[in-house]
């Protein structure tokens, strides 16, 4: 019995705590909402919620510091299930994808579903096909998995490289929406908001790492639950006097297709291929109905944007950072069952609140004079979410034209149903929290990799100290790196994520599938399937943004599923003609497949620790 | 320790059950929502049958597989005296 198989101690007052942090921001949203009645100015009101719970994340950065690697990297591997469930949902349903899917749903309806169905069957395809072995390695990253499974420094580098170019779209698509999220409410420059926020993000994360960033998440997505279910019950309550809205908007939706017809809102383009089907991330008016299924894309492009994004869900780097932190490998298929229900929400909730959002629009705004439009839509343009315009024929009779912008659809439904001000505060605190808890997680995943399977792997004597300094320079350079390429124009969150998915999939799906389930993969057929499967996605994304053809009708959003075949005969090919593995390495798989007992990297650092292995 | 029979047997009933598994995300996450529009023409809690399948029914499905799966898995583990939970 080693040290490792025994549950180590954890704190028996997280859920007390947690318990007081949610009625401390209820009482914050009480407090405001009363403030608000007795005149207190908006700005105050919108900083303050946007504010104050960014101070208490920080707050929780600075508070929980760390100088052991193993709780700056893991966590300490303690985490129990049901938190560590609420942060693997918070990297996965994160601010690009929170905003950007409600955003997808007002404009495409139901062929928005893709995404939502690939986040899920992604979670669990991780749970049974990766998470229990990767979690019995033990390694603090992807790549160190690799580096463990083959004995490899070089697949452990190249797996590192290959890693960060997908993590940095993703946080660079995080820093977009809160950017966007946080200069509607802040009477700031923008880029200036993007600082701001960069800079609370960073403190969040810089001083304890992973587990620093376990309780934040955790906190945030309190907040994201909360802050997106509190107001849709309440409209629900509203609306159909019923308080559960994800079941209950079945009326909405036959009221709301009745709108589309009778304003003929829906009116039929045919379908488009998957990059044009998406809407874009600037203003634009709606043509779609909400309630039909392959009208906006193909049937085949909705498939495909389905298995695209759960392959590339399945290996996300940051939910593997996460595999690690709980304490034994059941805990780790429990954390994926809490994770699955708490996305599951989400994603239940998303498409009920687009649909009250897009009732509520076609009932009142749309299809009215410019001149009669009620007060809300003008408060909505005012605060920069629509953008309206006088019908050019008719300026006083013909309707009004109202264009949307994707991501800032959230924030809309407060505004429409006259809430007080603080209730749209409190959808973009939770937008924010959503951003701040996806883009720590990415830039921890990216500062592990490089100091873990970069820096670590070079200078093997490197003292704790220096690795754990290594991240935190990381994690800045990254910030920044990130924060420039957020700052230039024509960035799309919502493809940057589905692109970074693309990347993913194709890179690492094949290669991880079958060093875990295959004994005959080889250190040289890893190597091939990785480089094969990144640069085939890599060019099939390059080669479709400049115009090119399709092939076998796969867009270039979805190129992912080019790369995993592409990826996979490369490594079986490159396996066939390496020599075959030896049987230490054999050994190891068939000790992989064995939930209990310490983990292979646990037992090579008791082995390294008296000179009889090298250094995992 | 278990000899290498158990082992292996204990491997390849982890695999059975990982490929049911997959089968089952497969079924609900693609071929659900595939033939979902054919089912719109009746309707439950005011949804087309077909959107309520795809948009919920789905899900619903989906977390229910994640969790059979992760306790037929635990199971299998103790079974064959190959946890670590106490």
């Amino acid at each position: 019995m080693s040290l490792n198989s025994s549950y180590p101690s954890v704190n028996p007052r997280l859920g007390t705590s947690f318990g007081i942090f949610t009625s401390a921001f209820a009482s914050l949203v009480l407090m405001l909402i009363i403030l608000e009645q007795l005149g207190l100015e908006r700005d105050w009101i919108s900083q303050l919620i946007i504010v104050l719970p960014m101070l208490f994340y920080a707050g929780i950065g600075l508070l929980v510091r760390t100088s052991s690697v193993e709780d700056f990297f893991i966590s300490g591997q303690r985490v129990p299930p049901l938190y560590n469930g609420f942060a693997l949902s918070a990297n996965l349903v994160s601010g690009a994808g929170l905003m950007g899917l409600i955003g997808a749903f007002f404009f495409i309806g139901y062929d928005a579903l893709p995404i939502a169905l690939g986040w899920c069957a992604g979670l669990g395809v991780m749970s049974v096909l990766f998470a229990p072995y990767l979690r019995k390695t033990g390694a603090y990253t992807l790549p160190g998995f690799f580096g463990i499974r083959f004995s490899s420094r070089i697949l452990r580098l190249v797996a590192a490289l290959a890693l960060l170019p997908p993590l940095l779209m993703l946080l660079a698509a995080e820093f977009r929406v809160g950017q966007m999220v946080g200069s509607v409410f802040l009477n700031l420059d923008r880029q200036f908001v993007l600082e701001v926020g960069v800079f609370f993000l960073v403190v969040t994360v810089v001083f304890g790492g992973m587990r620093s960033l376990t309780w934040t998440q955790c906190a945030q997505f309190i907040v994201v639950v909360l802050g997106i279910t509190v107001p849709l019950i309440a409209v629900s309550v509203m609306v159909t006097n019923l308080p559960l809205p994800q079941l209950a908007h079945g009326g909405v939706l036959n009221d709301l297709t009745q709108l589309e017809l009778a304003k003929s809102l829906g009116t039929d383009q045919g379908t488009l291929i998957l990059s044009k089907a998406l809407p874009g991330a600037s203003h634009q008016a709606l043509t779609r109905p909400f309630v039909e299924l392959f009208g906006a894309m193909s049937s085949g492009d909705f498939l495909a944007l389905t298995l695209c994004i759960a392959l590339g869900t399945a290996v996300l780097p940051t939910q593997i950072a996460r595999l690690s932190t709980p304490p034994t490998v059941s805990a780790v298929r429990k954390s994926f069952g809490w994770a699955a229900l708490l996305v599951g929400l989400m994603v239940l909730t998303i498409p009920a609140y687009a649909a009250f959002v897009k009732f509520q629009i076609a009932k009142e705004l749309l299809g009215v004079p410019l001149a009669q439009i009620p007060d809300w839509g003008n408060a909505l343009a005012q605060l920069g979410l629509i953008t309206l315009s006088a019908n050019q024929l008719d300026p006083a009779l013909g309707s009004a034209k109202v264009l949307f912008d994707r991501d800032s659809v959230a924030l809309m439904l407060p505004v429409i149903n006259g809430f007080p001000f603080v209730m749209i505060g409190v959808v973009g605190a939770a937008a924010v929290a959503a951003v701040m808890a996806a883009a720590g997680g990415q830039l921890v995943a990216m500062a592990n990799v490089l100091s873990n399977d970069v820096y670590y792997l070079f200078n093997r004597s490197a003292s704790s100290g220096r690795r754990l300094l290594v991240a935190r320079l990381a994690m800045i350079g990254f910030a920044v790196l990130a924060f420039s390429i957020a700052s230039s124009d024509g960035v799309d969150p919502l493809r940057l994520m589905i692109w970074a998915a693309s990347l993913c999939a194709g890179t690492f799906f094949a290669p991880l599938a079958m060093a875990i389930w295959w004994r005959g993969l080889t250190s040289f057929g890893a190597l091939c399937g990785m480089a094969a499967g990144f640069a085939a996605t890599a060019a099939y994304i390059a080669a479709s943004a400049s115009g090119a053809y399709p092939w076998f009708g796969v867009d270039g959003l979805t190129a992912g599923l080019l790369g995993v075949p592409a990826s996979a005969l490369a490594a079986f090919t490159g396996s066939l003609l390496s020599p075959s593995p030896d049987a230490a390495t054999l050994e190891l798989v068939d000790e992989m497949r064995i939930p209990s007992g310490e983990t292979v990297h646990g037992r090579l650092a008791r082995l390294a620790a008296r000179g009889k292995a090298p250094k995992p | 320790m278990i000899d290498e029979e158990q082992r292996k047997r204990h491997a390849s009933r982890s695999l059975r059950l990982v490929l049911i598994t997959l089968a089952l995300f497969g079924f609900l996450a693609l071929f659900v929502p595939l033939i979902a529009p054919s089912l719109n023409g009746s309707s439950f809690l005011r949804f087309p049958l077909g959107i309520f399948f795809a948009a919920q029914g789905t899900i619903f499905g989906i977390i229910a597989v994640i969790y059979w799966s992760a306790a037929r898995q635990d199971r299998l583990d103790r079974r064959y005296g190959l946890t670590s939970e106490l």
